[in-house]
């Protein structure tokens, strides 16, 4: 009810897209854009925290009206936006998100010579994300879901003069329009069942309308969400968006616009819990696409991409969430699991970047040992990694294991295939993510045989006497021996080597903030934030832990077996390829579409020869007529006497005749 | 039948088989000739009619004046004496100008005869003093411009003749718009209005050795 | 006392006549008869018109001679157009294709 919450709200959606409109202004200039961005993207951080404050100060759901309502008749469009403590909480995880990724790439970009389109656009992704965490009108949220999907587009094809990148946008852009037809389809059947697009009437009135149209509406509304969180069918398009900057990969693919839909869910979660089909779907879709994306997510060659099919794994996961949990429990489990997710895998996607940019390159081989060469990077790759796999303190444990109490509670309170389908999966999730990610650490911390021997001769000639295997993992080595000097000056060599600058402050500030949260998060349960209670399910949670470890030996074990230490190499060369392909689903979408296609051909091979033949047609009687007047011009007078008198003659008969 | 028909009829068959003559006859100069006989026959019929004055005029400029300026340009051109066949067009031609010319024959008589033909009528005696009187009077401004005409046909005449062509000597050309001395011109020029300063009596011959 | 159809038909004959010179002839000066027989047969309709049916401005015999005149005028310039066409081609034949 207070006014200084709704101008602060208004704020945090206003002043990232003024940002954005700025900065296409002076995107010439790099330090003015780059400022101008990193300013609206703090604005809102402020704003959204004011929120927060305010909110949990004095509890409230408040209605901030926008533009005025639009005046339609019978259906009432308020266009306002709600604020309660579900949206502040998400607005601030997405803002420092958001400033984080805009301080990253101020250095990723640096010799980019589009820095400053890239930063507009983020701002303007940032401020669609808000519009659709704050709106409280089903209108805004399409209008926000929309202008992300553009983003997106902008975003990946950024590299404009690469036609991969060039193809995945528009690839992803194509599936996700195909989506939301379905989505807008679902607003349609809510708005309608209730003559007004305000979500809290929404909310209130459609309990007690048929069950019926509810779960159509929601089945068409999941087709949506599926496709912009890249569920199964629609999920191809996300490993192929990492074409785009890595920091556009932190923010929309990994903890923002993918997560847009669980975000919706979450807020229609109250009328969510009555439609048992829709839930169902929902936990099968997730169900296939956590297990699958995990599982090809181990044998990516390039580990960009397996950051990619991980996230379409912990999506599914936090989607599953909201399929699942009782209505007692809330849409707390799959909210808290999409801020920690946000922060973890936002960590992971700036940090590979980082690694990308010192090793030049995003493939395994290449990045092969990355973090031995480049100590910097161990601390926030490890911290992503672990809170990824789910091991306890890290905030990437505290969200799984909510979850996976939901599941629990579902299955023991209701027994619904849906519960039992969603923990099942879960389980194998769990296992596949660890097996994932000791791959990936493992591929980073390989020593090349030489280097191995180096580092044992440089050992046995140190004076210093500590347990070097535990320093190792946790220091960098010390300097002043020679070897580590050379090791040093080789770190060095290879950093500046791409011409590439090294890392600002502003960019190793964004990774420490994000890696900080990664580890403290899990905190965010005993504040009333999220609004779960702190509980945890003990045995569960041993459990998982066990499976954890039994994944980490296992590939451990795999790795040592093979010579380059990845794990994913003793599926041999040709199951890699497949694995890299996404098992050919790209092969399923052609075929879809290529009855279309034809269909398409025949239509435009039928307007060319048979409606064009006509306007042709008249060409070839015109030049006839041409040609006959031509002919026509004897250039004897004799000849153009006959044809005047005879011209003559006509009118005057026609005059006489007709008259 | 009155006098005045069985006059006109006379006098109008004798107009209509000259003029058919002076079209078909493949002699060049009988053709003019014949041209004198229909155009006199004419101020004939023009006199029945009661039309002196016109007729006397017409006599006076048409077979005074025109018709010798006819006579003259066949001259001139080396119009072939005698039979000349390969003077007549195809005969495609010639039947598409009978078609032609039967055509405008039945057009005009259609819309004449059943609207006028029927009728009798008694013409009015010649009335020069009337004519005069209009022609002075009512029709003065026609009149005026009418002699610009004249003066502009001269002056046409004289561009035309004095036009500078591909073969070209600087040569003279006859031309009588008028029974009035031709001036004769000099070097060929573009300005249309000529000078006087050289002025020839009489009409001199080209110099007949340009083309053939 | 005078049927009309009598001078009537003499027009019309004139006219056919006329435009069969016109079309039929291939010297120049031959198609300028034809033209002067055209001429001629609407002067005589103007005269009869004027002769039977006159107005107070004597309209039939008036543009008779303004007729006339034209006539005159026009042959002036179309026979120095001829000779003008005979010196630069040789000759005035008006079936043979112009340059």
């Amino acid at each position: 009810m207070s006014d200084p919450v709704s101008h602060s709200v208004q704020l945090v959606i206003l002043v990232p897209f003024l940002a954005a409109i700025l900065g296409l202004l002076v995107s010439r200039n790099r330090a003015v854009s780059a400022f101008v961005a990193s300013a609206g993207a703090t604005v809102s951080l402020l704003a959204g925290t004011y929120v927060l404050y305010a909110i949990h100060h004095d509890p409230f759901t408040q209605q901030v009206p926008t533009v005025g309502a639009l005046p339609l008749g019978r259906l009432q469009i308020p266009l306002n936006l709600l604020v309660d403590d579900l949206s502040a909480i998400v607005v601030v995880a997405v803002a420092i998100v958001g400033l984080a990724v805009q301080l990253f790439s101020t250095w990723y970009l640096h010799d980019d010579d589009r820095f400053g389109v890239f930063v507009a656009s983020v701002s303007l992704f940032l401020a669609a994300m808000f519009l659709v965490v704050l709106s409280g009108d089903l209108v805004l949220t399409l209008i926000g879901w929309e202008v992300m999907g553009w983003c997106s587009y902008l975003l990946i094809g950024h590299n404009s003069r690469k036609e991969s990148a060039n193809k995945a946008a528009t690839k992803a852009f194509l599936v996700t329009r195909i989506a939301d037809l379905a989505f807008v389809v679902g607003l349609i059947i809510l708005a309608s069942g209730v003559s007004t697009t305000s979500i809290p009437v929404v909310i209130g009135a459609w309990p007690d309308l048929p069950g019926a149209s509810l779960t159509a509406a929601f089945f068409c509304l999941l087709i949506g969400v599926a496709g912009k969180s890249a569920q199964f069918p629609f999920h191809d398009w996300l490993p192929d968006a990492m074409e785009g900057p890595t920091p556009a990969s932190a923010l929309i693919h990994a903890a923002t616009m993918v997560a847009a839909g669980t975000f919706f869910l979450a807020r229609l979660f109250p009328i969510f819990v009555l439609s048992d089909p829709a839930r169902l779907a929902l936990a099968v879709i997730t169900a296939v696409t956590m297990v699958g994306a995990a599982v090809i997510a181990f044998g990516q060659s390039d580990l960009k991409r397996m950051l990619a099919y991980s996230t379409l794994s912990q999506i599914a996961l936090m989607l599953s969430a909201l399929a699942v949990a009782p209505a007692s429990v809330g849409a707390g489990p799959g909210v808290l699991h999409l801020l920690s997710h946000a922060m973890f895998k936002a960590l992971l996607f700036l940090a590979f970047g980082w690694l990308s940019v010192l090793v030049s390159g995003t493939a395994a081989v290449k990045m092969s040992g990355g973090v031995r060469y480049h100590p910097q990077l161990r601390l926030p790759i490890a911290i992503g990694l672990l809170a990824l796999a789910g091991v306890p303190p890290l905030v990437g444990f505290v969200s799984k294991e909510y979850i996976l109490g939901a599941a629990f509670d579902n299955v023991s309170e209701t027994g619904s295939v849906a519960g039992w389908i969603v923990l099942v999966a879960f389980g194998v999730t769990v296992v596949l993510t660890a097996a994932y990610c000791t791959r990936a650490w493992l591929v980073f911390t390989h020593l090349n045989p030489q280097d191995e021997a180096t580092r044992r001769a440089t050992r046995e000639a140190s004076r210093t006497v500590v347990d070097v295997s535990l320093v190792e993992i946790f220091t960098e080595p010390a300097p002043g021996t020679a070897a580590d000097s050379s090791a040093a000056s080789a770190t060095s060599a290879v950093e500046h080597d791409h011409g590439h600058a090294g890392i600002f402050f502003s960019a190793r500030l964004a990774i420490s903030v994000l890696a900080f949260l990664s580890v403290i998060g899990g905190l965010i349960i005993f504040t009333p934030l999220v609004g779960v209670e702190p509980h945890l399910v003990w045995y569960l949670a041993t459990l998982s832990l066990l499976l954890i470890t039994a994944a980490w030996v296992v590939v451990r074990r795999l790795a040592s077996m093979s010579s380059s230490g990845d794990a994913a190499d003793l599926l041999g060369a040709r199951r890699m390829a497949m694995f890299d392909n996404g098992f050919g689903v790209d092969g399923v979408y052609v075929a879809v579409v290529s009855p279309v296609v034809k269909l398409a051909r025949i239509v435009v091979t039928a307007d060319r020869q048979v409606i064009d033949a006509y306007v042709r047609g008249t060409v070839v009687v015109t030049r006839w007529a041409g040609v006959a007047g031509e002919r026509a011009h004897t250039r004897k007078p004799s000849s153009y006497l006959v044809w005047l008198l005879l011209g003559l003659l006509v009118v005057g008969v026609s005059g006489v005749t007709l008259w | 039948m009155t006098t005045l028909d069985i006059l006109f009829g006379a006098v109008g068959l004798i107009t209509a088989a000259s003029a058919v003559l002076a079209v078909t006859t493949q002699q060049l100069v009988h053709a003019a000739l014949w041209l004198i006989v229909t155009l006199g026959t004419l101020a004939g019929c023009y006199l029945i009619l009661g039309a002196e004055l016109v007729a006397l005029v017409q006599l006076l400029i048409y077979v005074g004046a025109v018709v010798v300026l006819v006579l003259f340009a066949l001259m001139l051109t080396r119009a072939p004496i005698g039979r000349s066949p390969e003077q007549s067009s195809s005969a495609v031609q010639r039947a598409a100008a009978g078609v032609i010319g039967a055509g405008t024959t039945a057009l005009f008589a259609s819309v004449l005869l059943p609207a006028l033909g029927g009728e009798i009528r008694t013409p009015r005696a010649g009335d020069t003093q009337g004519i005069a009187t209009q022609l002075f009077g009512s029709w003065v401004w026609p009149f005026e411009l009418l002699s610009i005409l004249l003066l502009m046909a001269l002056i046409a005449a004289l561009a035309v003749s004095r036009m500078p062509t591909v073969s070209a000597a600087p040569g003279v050309s006859a031309q009588a718009a008028a029974p009035a001395a031709p001036p004769a011109p000099t070097v060929p020029a573009a300005p249309p209005v000529p000078s006087v300063s050289q002025v020839q009596t009489g009409p001199t011959v080209p110099a007949g050795g340009e083309s053939a | 006392m005078i049927h009309l159809w009598l001078p009537l038909s003499l027009v019309c004959i004139l006219i056919g006549a006329g435009a069969y010179g016109v079309i039929a002839r291939r010297n120049a000066v031959l198609v300028l008869i034809g033209v002067e027989l055209i001429l001629n047969a609407a002067n005589l309709l103007f005269v009869t018109m004027g002769s039977v049916r006159g107005d107070q401005l004597r309209t039939g015999h008036v543009l008779a001679l303004f007729l006339i005149t034209i006539a005159a005028a026009e042959m002036g310039v179309a026979l120095a157009v001829i000779l003008a066409l005979f010196r630069d081609r040789g000759h005035i034949d008006l079936s043979e294709p112009g340059s």
